[in-house]
């Protein structure tokens, strides 16, 4: 039994790594040393700070109200629900905009890796639709019960009956009802009439004495005893996630079953169109890229990007549209800004062209579709108010090196179109987060701030730049520059140090190391005048400065290199000597 | 493509200095009914390149806007109406744009101008 439990506890490497991923992400948007992430970040904080008003609030700000089963068939309740929301890590903070922008919340929301707690005051078929239209959430559960502490060990694991847990049983049937609402309404899974099928999904985080399949077992072993639910693994109706966190119980039912949510509200608004053109249930399909943007992170660098809050009349452009997700998901959101999509390839503006025909007429008459080149956009300085974008990673679409190329010069030419009258606002996308921040500093651009964002496990990065006004008369030579015909990609230059010793040395005529840029003419020196070995050792240093740079070598090769250069130098001396007689020879 | 974004577009291509207003050829116009939005229209104005957007108006067949804008003219419901007819009603389906310093020509097919440029120009 010892042996077992030792086994089902979590490795503490396991559990430290998740921590570290957790502390990692979060420390780029807690930072107080920041700038400050403008309004949508202010939002959280304030609401982050408001006080609690009942005692009846847990921790989590799940509300338990006595009247707990107050359903009818209007689907009209009138006491506090939970719900429970999961979203990309990293962008919860805009779960909790949303939210609080589209609805009336009971308390403030709460969050954690990746999920955020909410309860709405009453819920009527309104606010369930609502519900179905948010854009940033991936999935919705509607809690069962929320504010159970539990211990590490396996006895408490067990006292988890749905009797037990808060609510009791009435909040179980109370969310069966909603589910049952949502799925006549929204779709999704089977209509799940009588008693329904159910699975468990078991999800445990934290050091404990249990594993998730034992959450899973417990929770499903109390609906069949207490609600006699009939369990069946393969062809459910409901699917009930239990989850452990550290010391938290919650159980909650999965609304949206199949699609991610953010998806629905896409196909929604696409089938709302098909309504008005009389053509009821007939919207195609999205057309996607080969990368394409997911809604929620598409929302997510739109409301960044500050178009929620941007002015009537605002140019908002992705130079990099792909096929057309920040148009689609901004256009009927944020209907106050005409919206510019671009891209260099023929394919995937003609998706963008397909993905904006289903969009409705009134989002889909915002946005106009121009085939260009990122690097040279054609379009007139100060036209534009905000660049919101997807850049390519190099990891699917291009590699390391068409990356370093493409940001300059791409960085460049969003600097020129963001000249002075515009709003001056551009919030990128990137999963080459250290060759953007490369090019940020070669660029009219200042960052304002990051978000960290996990995408499918890759860790990417939401900047959001200004260019900075002050520099931009200065910078616009430079950043022409980036436009020419050289790749910025500039060799190593001469360190000045050296320059001296390579003027000093005497033209005499075809030298025998003379070919050879510095290092050879400084042994010459060297071997002639005897003292320069400083500026050598500096040329050196310098160079092997840029190369730890580019990319720092192994021990193994740093200790190959270290003998190359031992064996260059000996015969570089040789050479020297040899030229130094060549030289003795000629003087006389 | 509608007149407002042929007021943003410019040709930035090497060597080119003054890559705007293009010039405007028109073969299909099609009108599709957009939101009236007075707001919109009076924040899009001192946006506008007036004189640009005057003349492409003129391509595409709505004449009579005045050389400036004034703030009474927005009080004026005929004139909005026409501005919004011709800024975000009327798209140009297939045409062309012209440099006005190189005369490069730029293809739109279904409403989509291909503004890309060869290896040499950029």
């Amino acid at each position: 039994m010892k042996s077992l439990q030792f086994r089902r506890s979590p490795s503490p490497r396991t559990f430290s790594k998740v921590k570290g991923t957790r502390s990692y992400l979060f420390t780029a948007w807690t930072n107080p040393g920041k700038p400050s992430m403008g309004p949508v970040w202010a939002c959280v904080e304030e609401m982050v700070a408001a006080p609690v008003e009942s005692s009846e609030v847990d921790h989590r700000g799940f509300r338990y109200s006595e009247s707990a089963h107050e359903v009818n068939d209007a689907l009209d309740i009138s006491c506090d629900v939970n719900f429970w929301a999961t979203t990309h890590l990293g962008i919860e903070y805009l779960v909790i905009w949303e939210l609080s922008k589209k609805f009336e919340l009971a308390g403030t929301p709460t969050h954690t890796e990746g999920k955020v707690f909410f309860a709405l005051k009453g819920l009527s078929f309104e606010t369930l639709r609502a519900l179905s239209r948010l854009r940033s959430v991936e999935s919705l559960h509607v809690v069962c019960s929320g504010n159970c502490k539990i211990s590490t060990s396996v006895l408490d694991l067990e006292r988890m009956k749905p009797s037990a847990l808060p609510g009791g049983l009435a909040a179980w049937t109370r969310a069966l009802e909603i589910t049952r609402a949502w799925r006549s309404m929204i779709g999704g899974g089977n209509a799940c009439t009588g008693l329904p099928k159910f699975r468990v999904t078991g999800k445990r985080c934290g050091e404990h004495h249990f594993s998730s399949l034992d959450v899973a077992r417990v929770t499903a072993d109390g609906i069949v005893g207490e609600l006699n639910w009939v369990p069946n693994l393969t062809d459910f109706e409901l699917e009930v996630k239990a989850q452990v966190h550290h010391s938290d119980f919650t159980t909650g039912i999965l609304l949206n079953h199949g699609l991610p949510l953010w998806s629905v509200a896409l196909e929604a608004s696409r089938a709302l169109s098909g309504e008005e053109d009389d053509e009821a249930h007939s919207a195609p399909q999205r057309d996607l890229s080969y990368t394409p943007l997911k809604a929620d992170i598409a929302y997510g660098l739109v409301v960044t990007g500050g178009v929620a809050n941007a002015p009537c009349g605002s140019v908002v452009v992705d130079p990099m549209c792909g096929c057309g997700t920040v148009g689609e998901v901004a256009a009927p959101e944020f209907p106050q800004c005409f919206y510019l999509m671009g891209d260099t390839s023929k394919n995937v503006l003609k998706k963008a062209y397909r993905n904006r025909a289903g969009l409705p007429a009134h989002a889909a008459r915002r946005i106009d579709i121009v085939r260009w080149d990122v690097t040279c956009l054609p379009l007139r300085p100060g036209a534009v108010d905000i660049i919101v974008t997807d850049l390519p990673f190099g990891k699917k679409v291009g590699n390391s090196m068409t990356v370093e190329t493409l940001y300059p010069k791409a960085l460049a030419s969003f600097a020129k179109a963001l000249s002075p009258p515009s709003m001056n606002q551009a919030v990128l996308l990137t999963g080459a987060r250290k060759m953007l921040a490369m090019s940020v500093k070669r660029s009219a651009f200042v960052e304002m701030g990051t978000n960290n964002v996990s995408m499918g496990g890759m860790h990417v990065a939401m900047s959001r730049l200004k260019v900075s006004h002050d520099a931009a008369g200065t910078m616009s030579s430079e950043v022409l520059s980036w436009l020419g015909p050289q790749p910025p990609k500039v060799p190593p230059q001469i360190p000045p140090k050296s320059r001296p010793s390579a003027a000093e040395q005497p033209q005499t005529g075809p030298d025998a190391s003379a070919s050879l840029a510095v290092s050879p003419a400084t042994n010459v020196h060297d071997a002639a005048g005897g003292g320069e070995v400083g500026s050598e050792g500096g040329a050196r240093r310098h160079k092997t400065k840029w190369n730890s740079m580019k990319k720092k070598p192994s021990k193994k090769q740093a200790k190959q290199q270290a003998r190359w250069e031992a064996k260059m130098a000996a015969h570089r001396a040789q050479e020297s000597v040899a030229a130094d007689l060549m030289l003795s020879q000629d003087a006389p | 493509m509608r007149l407002l974004t042929h007021n943003m577009l410019a040709n930035n291509a090497k060597g080119v200095t003054k890559g705007f207003p293009l010039g405007l050829e028109v073969t299909a116009v099609e009108t599709k009914e957009a939101e009236f939005n007075p707001d919109f229209l009076k924040k899009m104005v001192p946006k506008l390149e007036w004189g640009a957007f005057c003349e492409a108006a003129a391509v595409i067949g709505v004449t009579g806007f005045p050389t400036a804008v004034t703030p009474d003219l927005f009080e004026d419901e005929a004139f909005l109406k026409k501005f919004h007819n011709a800024l975000l009603e009327v798209h140009v389906e297939e045409g062309v744009l012209i440099c006005p310093e190189s005369g490069r020509r730029f293809a739109i097919n279904k409403g989509i101008p291909n503004m890309l440029l060869n290896e040499d120009e950029c």
